[in-house]
């Protein structure tokens, strides 16, 4: 509630058109309020006292009336929706603002349908609750209370049935909304696990396939599609029950207006005309009586986003920048780690431990260790995807945490190891850190990360479509663009998560020679999957368990470090391979 | 890739084929609907009966009453019964038919729920068994979460309208036929003068409800681009941060943004206009009722309507304009999930490419495991074949490797053994059995298949691995990581094999997901082992201790192995070069190496970067 009350502060630049519609809402209501009025004289004073000129005159002044009223209301609704859709588009913005500035450690932890679901439908129920929910609140309880005046006014014995009708409907309806609610948000739990099981009915066909699982699939899912059926008869058995029930409420409500009402006029203490009157009051007051209900249905809910929104929007983001950070200049690229330790969970078991080193200007560091060893870590931790609290990384000899994050990340290039492609143009996806590169500077680029060839062999060229409906890019290709789109940045350090094994010889060949070229003349760190990689190194770390166990040349390490020998002897051992067979064959061959 | 036009029909096509394809749905409960047709048709006359019996009562006991009543009130209520005991005894046959009103359309509403809910709880069955039949290239076809999101959308749409929507309509028609029957019964020159207004109703109707149909289309696509947007940066948040391009990317949201909220101001302001117009329209004829009818009373002697038919007049039209604005709402519903329906329909008779034989061959019981192509070719479009003529046979036990670049044709070599495809000609044989004389279960059953791409489901690791063999016991499946070396790295897992893997596995890195799959595999413990690359992502140390476990396994076993590092691939029996869809070279690995070709050239190529890497002073006199 509290949240809903804070979403309430993005109306404050629409506040001439919140006013504008909630008094056009005023308005309107109020012209709707004397309608039936305009009938009881009609029937009263025309049709009943025999003047036919009373009647016409009624029912020209009910027309204008109702043209009067149409205004408003639509003048309320137009109002309302622009203040709505207002709030919506800034709340969207801050979120998608959050969300971008958010650090890896967020997005660790979320999943992307969580995010996605407070920027499109929690938004949108804030903002209907804002827009038309308050206003059509603040309408239901002056149409009662209006109606209600009119009803005392018109008569007070008959007036009393309201004091009956109006709690009984408000309780029926809180007792009706607190057996379905919950179902609702079942039957809505329920849909999800339907959804989900359909879904990597999709994604894992291969496997299911492959292993002959179809019957245990259908079986999972017959599950839980007939527990959604229950629950779904369940809600309806109680829909059924609620409205013919709300609705019967109106209907002897009606009744007992025209009985006790008849008997009045029967004994003439009431006029006819007043009393069909009062029958259409009756019914004026019931539907905002509804309306509350719905309302505070809406509210229910709209708090509930309300709360998801702020929490999103008041995280805070783990990598911020200080507030007096200066912008990192140009680097040489002198990179040191001092003393590092890290942990990505409070408490948990450290990643990297006491960890220190230095990288000098145009340096290679290949990092070497086995999955886990905290190779990534390190990787990640220079252009501050997470920050440090023990130790420091500084640049150039400038502390990370000192500078702007933009001026630290534009000089880093990185090729990550799952290689994640935009939906767009080849061309725009090279082009993703510079924006502005001409074409020439791109086709160098690609050429560079020996990408050219296999983009114009495509129809378009470098306008191929690639993502979501585009076309079908091998991992080897992809994995050349992201080397061409790091290039383009011509960055002084360079970061690689090599990731080569999942192509074929000749293409890693190719993609080694891409890597080579980008490696020349900038600080490089490398997590070497490769022993070209782990060769050319000038500095090699061997990690384990997020400690360096050895470092050095390779030279030094094949004698002094028992893991590096390991190590190399399984990576390297096709090499080395390789090595004897060209002996062989250079026996052999001439 | 995809097919034109497949699935992705916008508006609906043939209405009455779709209605013919619904009926076998709902054929099975023919009783209960002409049951709940009954209730509906009894429910709206009840209603409808109650306006009138209001109108009646006060022409006949509150105003004075002219002239004699009707004969079935006279027999209600006695032909000369005072008016207040005459206005009881009314006002309890209206008591009377509000109850009964309200057990028609609790009992009409509860059985409808039922019927239709069966239905869909059949449609998505039908569904999922229709997704299982198909075979892989229907999935190479569409877009998974496209389809996905369609499914799911089309059967919220029909559920809306099957369970409330169609009754609704029903139900409003049926009202406003007795509406009108009603007021030409009462007073048919009042009724013709309230219907007057009628064609300017339904064609505002028509015309907004087009326009706003329109209109919420392009919100619905508008904010299809805003979540589009949404869901590419944040999945490649890790770029657009590791790029800087946060400001960028914002500026690009704001315009999608923007162009969402336009639409929607334009669409709800459209239909903000639809309402008040209705009321005006529907006031107007509230109106002419007074007026027309005050002329009726007092210009004409006898009056040639009474006041409480006025009354009962005003009620009537009041009611008269909600069925056809809840219509033209319903309109717009039905037509969509008409559509829907015609997505779905269409997922349905999608005929599946690989189909079981009626009388399916078994394989022997005992596999050997040898294994023939025979003159195989495929393709998946036309004029691209990706196998052209390939033979290849595999003796008992025998591992083979694939070599060649990517796109040659590796994966759908393996993919045809396992029928995920169908040949389209040649054949494959296993132990003398044409693969496709085999049932697909049988025969998958007896291959076990690592795929390129790893799949983990959302469950614990303990439930993926047992995926390989649904009855193991939790110490077999642990077994199985332990052999493919996963077991370790599993227990220090901060649940251990409780630990839950999240969409796509996306908390475990790439190599201990292949690790997962290798481990179901070794589970399932098959006669013939299919590894499509089965450890590219695995480290190299640990690699090789898989390929140690693996060894063991696939020494009693035929095995097919897509790979390329030498460590794997040196060990093979034989070793297939393929290219552009042939197999261009085949033997062991040192026959191959020693005449010229595709794999010495191969090899070759990477020999000259070692070369140079090793000794740089001979790299340059190559050949010295």
């Amino acid at each position: 509630m509290k949240q809903l009350l804070r979403s309430f502060r993005y109306l404050k630049p629409y506040w001439p058109l919140a006013l504008g519609s909630l008094l056009s809402m005023f308005l309107s209501a109020g012209a709707m309020l004397f309608l039936p009025r305009l009938q009881q004289m009609a029937i009263d004073q025309g049709i009943s006292q025999g003047d036919m000129g009373v009647v016409w005159r009624l029912a020209i002044v009910a027309v204008g009336l109702a043209l009067v009223r149409g205004l408003f209301q639509f003048g309320q609704g137009a109002l309302a929706i622009r203040s709505a859709q207002g709030v919506a588009f800034d709340m969207r913005n801050d979120v998608y603002g959050k969300i971008q500035s958010l650090s890896f450690s967020y997005h660790d932890k979320i999943h992307t349908g969580q995010l996605l679901t407070r920027a499109t439908s929690d938004v949108d129920r804030v903002q209907g609750f804002i827009g038309h929910g308050a206003v059509m609140l603040l309408s239901a309880v002056f149409m009662i209370g209006g109606s209600v005046v009119l009803l005392f006014s018109l008569n007070a014995r008959l007036a009393r049935i309201m004091l009956i009708m109006v709690p009984v409907t408000l309780a029926l309806f809180a007792l009706f909304a607190r057996a379905a609610f919950p179902l609702f948000r079942e039957v809505q739990r329920k849909l999800d696990d339907l959804n989900t099981v359909l879904q990597e009915n999709f994604a894992g066909i291969r496997v299911i396939k492959s292993f002959v699982r179809e019957a245990h699939e259908a079986h999972r899912y017959e599950k839980v599609n007939l527990e959604f059926y229950d629950l779904n008869i369940r809600v309806n058995n109680i829909l059924s029950l609620a409205f013919p029930t709300i609705f019967g409420v109106l209907n002897v409500a009606t009744l007992a207006i025209y009985w006790m009402g008849g008997l009045q006029v029967i004994g003439e203490t009431l006029t006819l005309g007043e009393l069909v009157a009062f029958a259409t009051y009756l019914g004026m007051a019931f539907f905002p009586v509804l309306m509350i209900g719905f309302i505070v249905t809406m509210l229910s809910s709209a708090s509930a986003s309300a709360v998801r929104i702020f929490e999103l929007l008041d995280a805070e983001s783990e990598v911020v920048e200080q507030p007096g950070a200066i912008a990192l200049p140009p680097v040489q690229g002198r990179i040191a780690f001092e003393h590092v330790t890290f942990r990505y969970y409070e408490g948990g078991e450290p990643v990297l431990d006491d960890v220190s080193f230095e990288v000098e200007p145009g340096q290679t560091l290949a990092l070497l260790g086995t999955t886990g060893s905290g190779k990534s870590t390190i990787i990640n931790l220079i252009p501050r995807f997470y920050d440090v609290r023990e130790g420091g990384i500084r640049i150039d000899g400038y502390d990370t945490r000192q500078v702007t994050l933009e001026s630290l990340r534009s000089q880093i290039g990185i090729v990550l190891q799952e290689t994640n492609l935009f939906d767009g143009a080849i061309r725009d996806n090279i082009a993703f850190g510079c924006p502005q590169a001409t074409q020439e500077e791109i086709e160098r680029a690609a050429r560079a990360a020996e990408a050219h060839d296999f983009i114009v062999g495509f129809p378009d060229g470098y306008e191929t479509h690639v993502g979501e409906r585009g076309v079908n890019l091998s991992g080897g290709q992809k994995q050349r663009i992201a080397i061409a789109r790091a290039l383009l940045l011509n960055p002084a350090i360079l970061i690689l998560d090599d990731a080569t094994s999942s192509v074929d010889l000749a293409t890693e060949l190719r993609i080694q020679k891409a890597l080579d070229h980008l490696m020349q003349g900038r600080t490089s760190i490398v997590v070497a999957q490769r022993v070209a990689t782990v060769l050319n190194a000038d500095q090699i770390l061997v990690l384990d368990k997020g400690r360096i166990v050895a470092r050095g040349a390779h030279e030094e390490l094949i004698r002094s470090s028992e893991l590096y020998a390991e190590i190399y002897s399984s990576q390297l051992q096709d090499d080395r391979y390789l090595l004897q067979q060209a002996e062989i064959t250079r026996e052999v061959t001439p | 890739m995809r097919r034109p036009g497949a699935l992705e029909v916008q508006k609906p096509q043939d209405v009455g084929q779709v209605l013919r394809r619904l009926a076998p749905y709902f054929s099975p409960f023919k009783h209960r609907l002409i049951a709940i047709a009954v209730l509906l048709v009894l429910g709206t006359l009840t209603d409808l009966a109650a306006p009138y019996l209001i109108g009646v009562a006060i022409d006949q006991f509150i105003a004075l009453p002219e002239g004699g009543m009707p004969f079935w009130l006279g027999w209600l209520v006695g032909p000369d019964a005072g008016r207040a005991s005459g206005l009881a005894i009314a006002m309890l046959t209206l008591l009377a038919m509000y109850a009964i009103s309200w057990v028609l359309n609790v009992t009409q509403f509860r059985l409808m729920v039922r019927v239709s809910q069966r239905v869909l709880l059949t449609m998505r069955a039908q569904i999922l068994d229709q997704l299982h039949l198909l075979s892989l290239d229907f999935f190479d076809q569409h877009q998974a979460g496209d389809l996905m999101s369609r499914l799911t959308n089309d059967t919220q749409v029909i559920n809306d309208m099957f369970g409330q929507g169609l009754m609704r309509i029903l139900r409003m028609s049926l009202s406003l036929v007795g509406i009108v029957i009603a007021m030409l019964a009462l007073n048919w020159r009042l009724a013709l003068a309230s219907f007057a207004i009628l064609p300017v109703i339904l064609a505002a109707t028509a015309y907004f409800s087009g326009r706003v149909r329109r209109a919420y289309r392009e919100t619905r696509k508008t904010i299809g681009a805003v979540s589009a947007e949404l869901q590419e940066n944040i999945s490649g948040i890790r770029e657009v941060q590791a790029f800087a391009r946060e400001n960028e990317t914002i500026g690009e949201f704001r315009e999608v943004n923007r162009r969402n909220r336009n639409a929607v101001v334009n669409a709800e302001t459209i239909s903000a206009l639809f309402m008040p117009v209705l009321d005006v329209l529907s006031t107007v004829a509230a109106a002419v009722v007074i007026g027309f009818g005050g002329y009726l009373v007092l210009g004409f002697d006898p009056p040639l309507v009474s006041v409480g038919i006025i009354v009962a007049f005003l009620n009537y039209v009041r009611r008269f304009y909600d069925p056809i604005r809840e219509m033209a709402n319903l309109w717009g519903q039905m037509q969509s999930a008409i559509a829907g329906s015609e997505r779905i329909f269409e997922l349905l008779d999608t005929e599946q490419s690989v189909k079981d034989r009626p009388d399916p061959s078994c394989l022997p019981s005992v596999l050997e495991g040898r294994v023939v192509y025979e003159d195989v070719s495929f393709r998946y479009k036309e004029d691209e074949p990706v196998l052209d003529h390939v033979n290849a046979v595999i003796e008992p036990g025998q591992m083979i490797a694939l070599v060649g670049p990517t796109g040659a044709g590796k994966t759908t070599f393996v993919n045809l053994l396992l029928r995920l495809y169908d040949v389209q000609s040649g054949s494959i044989r296993i132990d003398g059995c044409d693969v496709r004389d085999v049932s697909q279960a049988t025969l998958r059953e007896a291959i076990g298949m690592v795929p390129q791409d790893t799949y983990l489901f959302s469950s614990t690791i303990m439930e993926n691995i047992r995926y390989g063999r649904l009855d193991a016991t939790d110490e077999e499946v642990m077994e199985a990581a332990r052999v493919a070396n996963a077991d370790g790295f599993i227990r220090r897992l901060p649940e251990g094999y409780q630990t839950q893997v999240g969409e796509r596995g996306s908390n475990l890195s790439q190599g201990h997901r292949q690790m997962i799959a290798i481990s179901r595999a070794i589970l399932n413990s098959p006669k013939i082992l299919v590894l499509d690359e089965a450890t590219s992502s695995v480290d190299t140390r640990t690699e090789l201790l898989i390929q140690e476990a693996l060894d063991k396994l696939m020494s009693e076993r035929t095995s097919v192995v897509i790979a390329h590092r030498l460590s794997t691939i040196r060990k093979a029996d034989q070793i297939l070069v393929i290219q552009d869809g042939q197999i261009v070279e085949r033997g062991t690995h040192t026959e191959l190496l020693t005449h010229e070709g595709v794999y010495r050239e191969l090899y070759m190529s990477q020999f000259r970067r070692q070369e140079g890497m090793f000794e740089p002073a001979e790299a340059a006199a190559p050949g010295a």
